[in-house]
């Protein structure tokens, strides 16, 4: 009986705040939903059974866990915004002789009554669209679709875990803001933290330097690997800045253009310099949390859609070849002008017999290792601490060694070179030193350097149309006379897996120039043939592009899907949080604008004065989170080269497209906030 | 010449749902002369902050004119009316209604500000007028480091900082403790003194025993009004409460 008076209090409570929590339980409900989905779908056995589907789940698996993190953190902000409304109501009840137990026993039917609807609705919802969701993902991953319907205990099990995991520590977070609280204080916490905001300087101007240093980090990085190991600094530099610029830093400007007397005192500034000030200090927290998120789905879309939209591109670039058939070997003495003589032979008849003409054809032989270039050294071994190692990671290159004797029968040239001479071609990098020495103890003296522009060359080294798939690391090309020797000891050295660090490949490369469907029958039908005739090789592989289609779209696919399912989270998060702002600075401006009403402002100077304020503090998250992107951008090409992705036209068509769309839809979100705004104002003036 | 003319107001109140009217001001009519010091008096819900409210044009009346300084308030368009009262009235509410966003200078300033004035010129304005209300010290506080007292005094050197006509205070004491409030009426009676036309209403005898003359309302009406004449403020205490004394009798049997 008495605890169903505490219930019908605490339903009460939700139901005559629902302005409030109707958009926070239906958000709880949109997180629990693709939470489950993503548990559903991280443990879907249909998925582990097809192909690459290890790979999809492992990545869903990840998003998992980012959605469990992200709503943690994100339901803990926004229900201390709903605590911070409900404070008074629960000081009234105190101060009616209401005790602290009762109170509590309100709240937690509260958080069970929110919890079972976000729980029950959310698992409803879930259950409901999983097998939509799965649809969508087979079908973005170009699979077949099944049709039976099933449900994971696993998942359920999971998200109930958590999100009541979750509850139960806002619950007890709130337990402990009210029990630390006098009955005043929570009567008057909606009007307590009048102050106004101190200008912290230090804090403004480190939030400005922090975002210099990401900003410059992004821009100035020059290749791929060095991207991946500085994009999470720079991601965690751009949030700490965000932070620091949209709490500290704007309340520097606003004391900045206050000592402006000239400026201050003057009527549109006057009112919102003063208000802006409360608000940034107020609302600061949340604007950069809408900016990060902002940013993020932005990254995240256009990333993801254009790896998926490339994923094309991003196959002919990994393998510019339809066939490719590598000999590796670990001897420089294996690579034989007759094992080489014979496997171009072999795989022309070997086509020819099935009935293709190979076209593009050409063959290859180096050895390559890879290192670091320094100045004129290209050192094999690092030393020294991880950090340096990271930084110097970024002088990576690949270094080819050829022996010139086929590069002469390419070009038909005729070069002298001694045992210390080579013929050094480099693509990126500008190489300017006569000399260069590889490993501690080998040099050797550049007799000459090649151009670029000379087809011989490509062809010469396969570069035309071969290893282009590493282009995110630059090529040092050195042609030699004595193939075998040249390298002195570094052929013994080993890396830390035990593998030799100089390999040596035998490559055929081709087109057919077939449909993909036959060219996937070619290809088996030429491995099988090659299976029964091989040349002597430690290992070798066959590969055509065809056979590695499924493998990119499934990656990607997977990369676009979990990236579209961690924005509509994102983007929920956003519009609640733009939603909170704008009911509560309603609730803020309510008393002022009735006071300045009085004092003689006009409705019309009002509305102007609180329409700009409210525009500029709305657009600024997403202006900040366009900058953001800008300055992103490069670095985040950078990455997509790891995926073998360069088409910087794609990407930037992504980009804008994803900005445009999500500033279209932040507007719209807009107006309808600003409706609601609109009608909290204008209730009592 | 009379700073205000009051002719039949009138106050219909419709509610938004159902329609129901409630009748605030039957029938008004009262002049107040320059330099003049008006209580205004009554019972709740007797129509004195409906009667305030139209004086300082921030609502309409249903029916009768204002005269404000020979200006006809129904006749100021709508865009204009917000700059005539900001130039031409001086406000004092119950709840002080400073900005908390301002400190108290820039509160002050705000008439100033919105009439489009240099900082130096306002800065000019405002040092007799702190110095005169004994605020000089606060006017770099923010509000909420201050006391009531000195709210309502910043709340009066706001009001009277353009220079108004009139000043309309309604229950300027309501939230003051007795100390304060005494000098708040000891600093009103001295700007009345000085020239300033003050229209208070209050619910405290002894506040308005320091004026002029007071107006009694009760139904929408000016039921009866005693002026100071030579009086002390302890013979017009006596008055006021009689006079109220009859009122509530009167109340009683209708
Ligand atoms: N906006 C409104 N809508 C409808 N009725 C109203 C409105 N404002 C006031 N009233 C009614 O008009 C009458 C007069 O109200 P008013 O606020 O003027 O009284 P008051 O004399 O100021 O009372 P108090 O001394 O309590 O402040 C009351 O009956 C009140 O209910
Ligand atoms: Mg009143």
């Amino acid at each position: 009986m008495r605890v169903g008076f505490y219930f019908g209090l605490a339903k009460d409570g939700i139901r005559k705040n629902k302005r409030l929590y109707l958009p926070y339980i239906l958000t709880c409900v949109g997180v629990v939903m693709i939470h489950y989905i993503l548990g559903f779908l991280s443990k879907n056995p249909f998925l582990a059974s097809v192909q690459g589907g290890n790979f999809i789940q492992y990545t869903l698996g990840m998003g998992t866990w980012v959605i469990s993190i992200f709503s943690c953190i994100f339901l803990f902000y926004t229900n201390s915004f709903l605590i911070r409304r409900r404070k008074k109501e629960f000081g009234l009840y105190n101060i009616l002789g209401m005790g602290r137990k009762h109170i509590g026993l309100i709240l937690l039917f509260e958080s069970l009554i929110v919890a079972g609807l976000a729980l029950g609705g959310g698992l409803a919802a879930g259950i409901l669209f999983s097998k939509l969701a799965e649809l969508g993902l087979l079908n973005i991953l170009k699979m077949q679709i099944s049709m039976d319907f099933h449900i994971s205990l696993f998942s359920v099990k999971r998200t109930i875990l958590l999100y009541l995991g979750i509850f139960l520590i806002l619950f007890l977070n709130t337990l402990r803001q009210i029990r630390f609280q006098s009955a005043l204080t929570l009567l008057g916490s909606e009007r307590a933290g009048e102050k106004p905001p101190k200008a912290n300087w230090l804090l403004g101007i480190a939030g400005f330097l922090l975002l210099g240093i990401a900003y410059y980090a992004a821009v100035s990085i020059k290749d791929p690997v060095a991207a991946f190991t500085i994009f999470f600094f720079a991601v965690i530099l751009v949030i700490l800045a965000t932070y620091l610029l949209l709490i500290a830093g704007s309340v520097v400007l606003c004391r900045v253009l206050q000592k402006n007397k000239k400026f201050y005192y003057r009527t549109q500034n006057y009112v919102s310099v003063s208000s802006m000030l409360y608000r940034m200090k107020r609302n600061g927290a949340g604007l950069a949390t809408i900016c990060i998120l902002s940013t993020m789905v932005l990254v995240i879309l256009s990333s993801t859609t254009c790896l998926y939209f490339g994923s094309e591109d991003a196959l002919s670039n990994r393998y510019p070849s339809e066939v490719m058939v590598t000999l590796c070997e670990d001897e420089a003495g294996a690579v034989s002008d007759e094992v080489y003589g014979k496997l171009d032979e072999l795989c022309y008849q070997l086509a020819r017999d099935n009935g293709v003409e190979p076209k593009q054809y050409s063959t290859a032989r180096f050895g390559y290792l890879t290192g670091v270039i320094l100045e004129d050294q290209v050192k094999t071994q690092l030393e020294g601490n991880t950090e340096r190692v990271l930084g110097e990671l970024q002088n990576m290159v690949l270094v080819m060694l050829c022996p010139v004797a086929d590069y002469e029968k390419v070009t038909g040239r005729h070069v002298e070179l001694s045992q210390d001479e080579v013929l050094l071609y480099s693509d990126d990098i500008h190489y300017c030193y006569d000399t260069i020495r590889v490993g501690e103890n080998t040099t050797f003296r550049v007799k000459e350097k090649l151009d670029r522009e000379d087809p011989a060359f490509g062809e010469a080294t396969g570069l035309t149309n071969s290893s282009k798939s590493l282009s995110f690391v630059s090529q040092i090309w050195l042609f030699t006379s004595d193939f075998d020797r040249a390298l002195g000891d570094i052929p013994q050295l080993v890396d830390d897996y035990g593998k030799k660090s100089l390999t040596y490949e035998m490559v055929c490369y081709f087109d057919t120039e077939l449909p993909r469907k036959e060219q996937l029958s070619f290809g088996s039908r030429f491995a099988e043939q090659y299976k029964e005739q091989p040349l002597p090789a430690s290992r070798y592989y066959i590969e055509t592009r065809a056979s590695q289609y499924a493998d990119f779209y499934q990656t990607f696919g997977g990369l676009l899907y979990l990236g579209i399912m961690l924005s509509v989270v994102f983007i929920l998060a956003a519009v609640l949080m733009i939603y909170y702002k704008q009911i509560s600075e309603g609730y803020e401006d309510q008393a002022r604008f009735d006071i300045m009403q009085k004092v003689g402002m006009t409705q019309t100077e009002i509305k102007r004065s609180i329409n700009a304020q409210m525009r500029t503090v709305f657009f600024l998250p997403l202006i900040l989170a366009g900058i953001h992107v800008v300055f992103a951008f490069p670095m985040v090409r950078k990455l997509l080269l790891l995926f073998g992705l360069n088409n910087v036209g794609l990407f930037m068509t992504t980009s804008a497209i994803s900005f445009v769309v999500f500033g279209i839809f932040y507007m719209v979100v807009y107006k309808l906030t600003a409706g609601a705004y609109y009608r909290i104002v204008s209730n009592i003036s | 010449m009379s700073i205000l003319e009051v002719s039949n107001l009138k106050k219909v109140y419709v509610t938004r749902f159902g329609g129901t009217k409630v009748e605030a001001l039957t029938n008004v009519n009262f002049t107040i002369e320059e330099g003049e010091y008006v209580a205004i008096m009554g019972e709740s819900g007797s129509g004195k902050t409906t009667l305030l409210n139209i004086l300082a044009a921030l609502d309409k009346p249903t029916a009768g004119r204002v005269l404000l300084d020979g200006q006809d308030l129904g006749a100021i368009k709508d865009k204009e009316i917000a700059g005539f009262r900001r130039d031409h009235l001086g406000f004092v509410f119950q709840e002080f209604n400073l900005l908390d966003t301002f400190t108290i200078e820039d509160n002050i300033f705000l008439p100033l500000v919105l009439a489009g004035m240099h900082y130096k010129e306002m800065l000019e304005r405002l040092v007799p007028i702190a110095k005169k209300l004994g605020i000089e010290h606060i006017l770099k506080k923010y509000p909420y480091e201050v006391s009531g007292g000195q709210k309502q005094r910043a709340a009066i050197a706001r009001a009277m900082i353009i220079g108004p006509k009139l000043i309309l205070a309604d229950e300027p004491t309501g939230a003051l403790d007795s100390k304060s409030s005494d000098e708040l009426l000891r600093l009103f009676g001295e700007v009345n003194r000085q020239g300033q036309t003050i229209l208070m209403v209050t619910h405290s005898v002894k506040a308005a025993s320091m004026a002029n003359r007071v107006l009694f309302i009760k139904d929408g009406e000016v039921f009866h009004q005693i002026y100071r004449g030579t009086d002390t403020d302890q013979q017009l205490y006596q008055k006021i409460t009689d006079t109220l004394t009859l009122l509530a009798g009167g109340g009683e049997r209708a």
